[in-house]
């Protein structure tokens, strides 16, 4: 893996695409950790005088209707919008790739029953599936992150089983066995880091569409209590102003349309450089 | 003359600069009659020039073999003579001309009326050349209707053309598609395509390289025939001298990008100048021994050389150390069809010696070898070790150990080249590290590698160096029998033939006993003590490979035989004249 | 070509039977009691009453053991009864047919935008050979993929009813009501398909049958025509599936912000009640939108892709030969 995070840095991340990807990611993850250095502004209380203002130079997003500044509602919104979409990604990776690996290097009739569940979990739409899991597990926005994370799970399981079946094929790993290499090592020592490349990279592809799928719960209603802020919540707030205040939706949506596309570009960057590895 | 041609002919030989001025005069006066005149050709991918000036003429009805390694450069020239180089790639100076039209700077339009018409081109793999949704006759009649011919008849002159190239029942085949028809088979009809409007010229790329070899014969005869009777020349685009000998009337050897030598094809392969080219010839499996001389090194061969042509083995002195006794292997294809890979298969192999299973694809020779390894369980019969059944434990395993076919897939690409090597030591728990690390540089040592690439990743190496790292792995634990899976078929010739030396090397110094699996007879000839012919998973003759290459027993052993390419030039010199 | 029938027919059935069945073990198994959640909901955080609990779980079969209630509700769910509502009292099954057609219109016309722009996007990108126009084509997919969907309705709201008032901002009245959420809803779909298209014309393109067209002297239109568009279009062909079954999840957020009656609305009044029968109806029902939107794929595969049918001999007039 460092081997190639190296080659990401020193080769593919000459494309200015990437820098400028790599700069708005680094923008919004630094939003995340130290909210307060972006913005003076109090995210939850606001100044009743100031309400619907436009952006201006005092206020660069405007203010919402009851004064408070969007812009420093919009920072603090990252950190719980990012924190949810990396559990989902966790989610996700962890029991997708945990099915994926049993599957491909078990086989036979495990294989089966596994990749027959992964393939209903397919067939319900990802959002509805999501939904179904909140409406079991109650709202909240780490209920969202569960709910979200489950509805990538096949995704994962798939990939990882992929590339377990590749490398368990390869004549290295036959070469292993031979050499007198056991089950485990041969696991450990050549599944494992030979198929973790491409999972990884589809961490990082998805990643954003799961920050979309955060969103939209949150968008939907299901995520955070006002009056903590959150970005799919802040669009939605703004939607009852929308004749009057078009900022109101329309700037913080923009901060998650440009961080998701970041995100997109640096993934497949990733995928790419991930292919061109082996 | 370009000024890097002759920069080039400096760096030669002394010697070889005034047989360039001799060629190049001998060349000038055909050129007026020529069909194809190639000038100073380069070609660049990006920044990386790798075609360096090349010059070509071809004849009217002449066949003319490019030849040369992977990376010389054979295969752009070819698809830059045709206006197809993949993306990226440019032709940055020099002329191309076919009669007197110039090829080089031609628009869409003015390529489309050169291709199909006038060139031809026969591709490289015949698995992938042709549309897998599209009707095998619609391909052949797009040839004739992208140049005008009415649909109709194009159809009806398509299935003409596929009983010329010589399918059976040529109407129904016309309406299936390409997954329907076997290797040899889609290549008669790409064949066809190529031929389909009798073209002055068509290129050859390495138009059988993916086929077995009878296979191959058939398919380079039928090319052969068709181009003799349309008057058609042929550009024969090939890695392999033999075929080229075979086939050729003059022989073009590339090296780098750069044209090394050139000729007719008795006296390039016969009487090679440059020292490449006879390095290239000299590499070739087969072509340096006497047919029926005696195979060099292990005591065995010596031994078994004056046996019986019989399929008895080796008597003593050496006891025999790998006996397979009646294996037998199936496959499951579907709820009821069985596939027989391995069927009543029998053969010793004296310790000390080289056995040889050779055959065609999917005669069950790999899945033999895979019995022996104990990677897969046979369905029925036994191998024995030194008289002891061999069960898939760790202590076979170590006496026992397999060289892959392919040394690109055969390597973890996360692994150090010393890792590699270090694995089995570390799964027999052999020594400790420092110990270990010595007995790796030892053996990276005895396969003549040096010390450098032990941190070196298999991505960083050549072919050549891959396989002797899989070698050195599979000599780690000292074991006794080496399987060696082709372990020169994803290897140039001048790289093959190295890797064979220190091959028979090592068997002498260690006393090793092989099971040499192969496609290539050549190869085999020069290698092995005993060989086994094997066809449809049952060995259909056994035998030292003297008797057996000089009086095969079995129809099929004849036919292989004879499709070995270079033929012509050690045993049928009367195939086609040569001067 | 019967067994390749009658195969999918069982698995697509297989398909919806376990759907069915992960519906049930999220909805009912996850470790939280459903009659608690619905008395929740009416309740606002005061003490549930007991009696009323227990008269639920009887009402709703809370009160056997898992397996039981499974059978139950899966032999009702095969003669077509989906249960009732909890907060409306009202069928499922009615409710689901009320509200269908208007989000099949919706989906419908989404789809065909999203399909035109996404085809006439990748074709268009390895039909030209201008480079510059080939990578403008290209950048607008991954745009697309990444601004969320409930933010592009807002902002075609804001800008096309309430800036220049061109179409309504919310209802189900007439065409007019449908073009802007058909809109929202189609960028997404269209972006995807312009992805896994371009993709599979690169990869046909590079194939080596293109060379031997070339080389037949075929021209660039004909080569795409005939050879890549057909072959680049497979992959695309495969995950129609997939993407109509997203395509009615979208309706979920597509339908709340034009404040359109149907499927979509649906969901998100069942989710946000915690309606738990009416959501499982929900769930059983786009997987089997999936389910046969698949099937029909599964069906017209082997005319594109002769190679679906293994050994048997071409299947039947496909005529896509020469063109």
């Amino acid at each position: 893996m460092t081997h190639l995070l190296t080659r990401v840095r020193t080769r593919a991340l000459a494309r200015p695409a990437d820098l400028v990807a790599l700069a708005v990611v680094a923008v919004v993850l630094a939003w995340a950790l130290i909210p307060g250095l972006f913005t003076g502004y109090d995210p939850v209380t606001g100044v009743p005088a100031d309400r619907l203002r436009p952006p201006d130079g005092a206020h660069w997003f405007g203010t919402d209707h009851l004064g408070r500044d969007l812009f420093a509602r919009t920072v603090h919104g990252t950190s719980l919008s990012v924190r949810a979409a990396l559990l989902a990604i966790v989610v996700a990776l962890v029991a997708g790739s945990g099915i994926g690996l049993v599957a491909g290097f078990l086989g036979g009739p495990v294989d089966d029953a596994l990749m027959r569940a992964t393939d209903v979990l397919l067939a319900i739409p990802g959002l509805l599936l999501s939904l179904a899991v909140v409406t079991a597990l109650g709202f909240g926005t780490v209920k969202v992150a569960v709910a979200v994370g489950i509805a990538s799970v096949a995704t994962f399981a798939r990939v990882m089983r992929s590339q377990v079946l590749r490398v368990r094929h390869a004549t290295y790993v036959e070469a292993a066995r031979l050499a007198g290499s056991g089950r485990a090592a041969v696991v450990l020592r050549h599944v494992l880091p030979n198929a973790a490349g491409p999972v990884l990279a589809l961490a990082a592809v998805e990643l954003g569409a799961v920050i979309l799928a955060v969103s939209a719960l949150s968008f939907l209603g299901y995520g955070a209590t006002p009056p903590t802020p959150e970005w799919g919540s802040l669009v939605a707030e703004g939607r009852d102003y929308l004749a009057v205040a078009w900022w109101y939706s329309t700037l913080p949506g923009l901060v998650i349309a440009f961080f998701v596309l970041a995100i997109g570009v640096l993934g497949r960057t990733l995928a790419r450089e991930g292919r061109t590895d082996r | 003359m370009t000024l890097t041609r002759t920069v080039t002919a400096r760096t030669r030989a002394g010697t070889a600069a005034p047989d360039r001025a001799t060629e190049d005069a001998a060349g000038e006066p055909a050129a007026p009659g020529g069909l194809l005149r190639v000038r100073g050709l380069r070609v660049a991918y990006g920044d990386r020039e790798v075609v360096h000036g090349v010059d070509l003429d071809v004849r009217p009805g002449e066949v003319v073999a490019l030849v040369g390694e992977s990376g010389s450069g054979k295969s752009t020239t070819a698809h830059a003579l045709i206006g197809l180089l993949p993306d990226g790639g440019r032709v940055t100076s020099g002329e191309v001309a076919l009669g007197v039209e110039p090829l080089t700077g031609l628009l869409p339009d003015a390529w489309r009326r050169v291709r199909g018409v006038r060139v031809g081109l026969v591709p490289q793999d015949p698995g992938t050349a042709l549309d897998p949704v599209m009707r095998v006759g619609d391909q052949v009649a797009e040839a004739l209707v992208v140049h005008g011919t009415p649909r109709r008849a194009a159809r009806e002159r398509a299935v003409e053309i596929l009983r010329e190239v010589g399918l059976d029942h040529p109407g129904e085949r016309a309406r299936q598609y390409p997954h329907q028809l076997s290797g040899g088979m889609r290549q008669r009809v790409l064949v066809g395509i190529a031929m389909a409007c009798e073209p002055e010229l068509v290129i050859a790329d390495e138009p059988t390289s993916a086929l077995d070899v009878t296979v191959q014969r058939r398919v380079l005869d039928l090319l052969a025939d068709l181009a003799g009777r349309a008057g058609t020349a042929v550009l024969l685009i090939t890695h392999d001298l033999a075929v080229a000998a075979d086939r050729a009337d003059r022989v073009v050897v590339l090296k780098d990008g750069v044209v090394v030598e050139e000729g007719p094809a008795g006296r390039v392969l016969g009487a090679p100048e440059h020292p490449y080219t006879r390095e290239l010839v000299a590499a070739v499996p087969g072509t340096n021994t006497v047919p029926s001389a005696a195979v060099p090194a292990g005591p065995a061969a010596t031994t078994s050389e004056p046996a019986a042509p019989s399929t008895a083995l080796n008597v003593p002195p050496q006891p025999v150390l790998l006996a397979a006794h009646a294996l037998v292997k199936e496959f499951r294809l579907g709820r009821r069809e069985r596939l027989r890979a391995v069927d009543d298969v029998s053969f010793t192999v004296p310790r000390g010696s080289t056995f040889a299973l050779v055959g065609e694809s999917g005669s069950g020779k790999s899945t033999t070898a895979r019995l022996v390894l104990g990677l897969d369980r046979p369905s029925a019969g036994v191998v024995e070790l030194d008289g002891a059944p061999v069960g898939g434990d760790l202590a076979t395993r170590r006496r026992t150990q397999l060289v892959h076919q392919d040394p690109y897939s055969s390597l973890d690409p996360r692994f150090t080249v010393a890792a590699v090597v270090e694995e089995p030591l570390r799964a027999h728990r052999v020594g400790t590290r420092a110990e270990r690390a010595d007995r790796v540089a030892q053996l990276l040592e005895q396969v003549h590698l040096s010390p450098d690439l032990a941190r070196r990743r298999p991505a960083e190496l050549s072919g050549g160096q891959r396989q002797r790292v899989a070698i050195a792995r599979a000599l780690a634990l000292d074991p006794e029998l080496l399987v060696l899976d082709e372990p020169t078929s994803a290897l140039d010739v001048s790289v093959q033939a190295r890797v064979l030396a220190l091959l028979a090397r090592l068997r002498a110094e260690r006393g090793l006993t092989y099971l040499f699996i192969s496609h290539d007879l050549a190869v085999v000839r020069q290698v092995a003590d005993h060989v086994g012919v094997m066809r449809n998973g049952q060995l259909v003759e056994t035998g030292p490979v003297g008797s057996v290459f000089d009086h095969p027993a079995h129809p099929y052993t004849a036919e292989l035989l004879a499709a070995i390419p270079g033929a012509r030039t050690r045993r049928h010199p009367d195939r086609k004249d040569l001067t | 070509m019967v067994t390749y029938v009658l195969r999918r027919l069982a698995g697509a059935a297989a398909v919806l039977w376990a759907a069915f069945t992960v519906s049930f073990l999220i909805l009912y198994l996850l470790p939280s009691d459903p009659v608690a959640i619905m008395l929740d909901q009416g309740a606002g955080g005061e003490r549930v009453d007991p009696a009323r609990a227990a008269e639920l779980r009887e009402r709703y079969g809370f009160d056997q053991g898992p397996v039981r209630q499974y059978v139950t509700l899966l032999g009702r769910t095969l003669t077509g009864d989906l249960g009732t509502s909890i907060s409306s009292g009202a069928p499922v099954t009615g409710l689901i047919a009320d509200a269908f057609p208007e989000t099949a219109k919706l989906a419908g016309l989404a789809l065909l935008l999203a399909l035109a722009a996404g085809v006439g996007i990748a074709t268009l990108a390895y039909w030209t050979r201008a480079a510059w126009l080939r990578d403008l084509l290209l950048a607008l997919p991954p745009l697309g993929v990444a601004v969320p969907g409930f933010w592009v309705g807002l902002v075609l709201l804001h800008l096309f009813s309430f800036t220049w008032f061109l179409f309504p901002a919310v209802g189900n009245e007439g065409f007019a009501s449908l073009v802007l959420p058909a809109v929202t809803l189609a960028i997404g779909l269209a972006a995807v398909i312009a992805q896994v298209l371009s993709q599979g014309l690169r990869e046909a393109w590079r194939a080596p049958y293109v060379e031997t067209a070339f080389a037949k002297g075929s021209s660039r239109a004909r080569v795409l025509g005939a050879h890549v568009l057909r072959n680049g279009s497979l992959p695309t062909v495969a995950v129609l599936g997939v993407l109509v079954g997203n395509l009615l999840g979208g309706t979920v957020v597509v339908e709340t912000v034009f404040s359109r009656q149907g499927f979509g609305r649906l969901v998100e009044n069942a989710v946000t009640t915690q309606d738990i029968p009416v959501v499982q109806g929900l769930v059983v029902v786009a997987a089997a939108v999936f389910v046969l939107t698949s099937l029909l794929v599964d069906l017209a595969h082997p005319l594109l892709d002769p190679r679906v049918l293994r050994g048997g001999h071409g299947g039947s007039g496909t005529g896509g030969g020469a063109r």
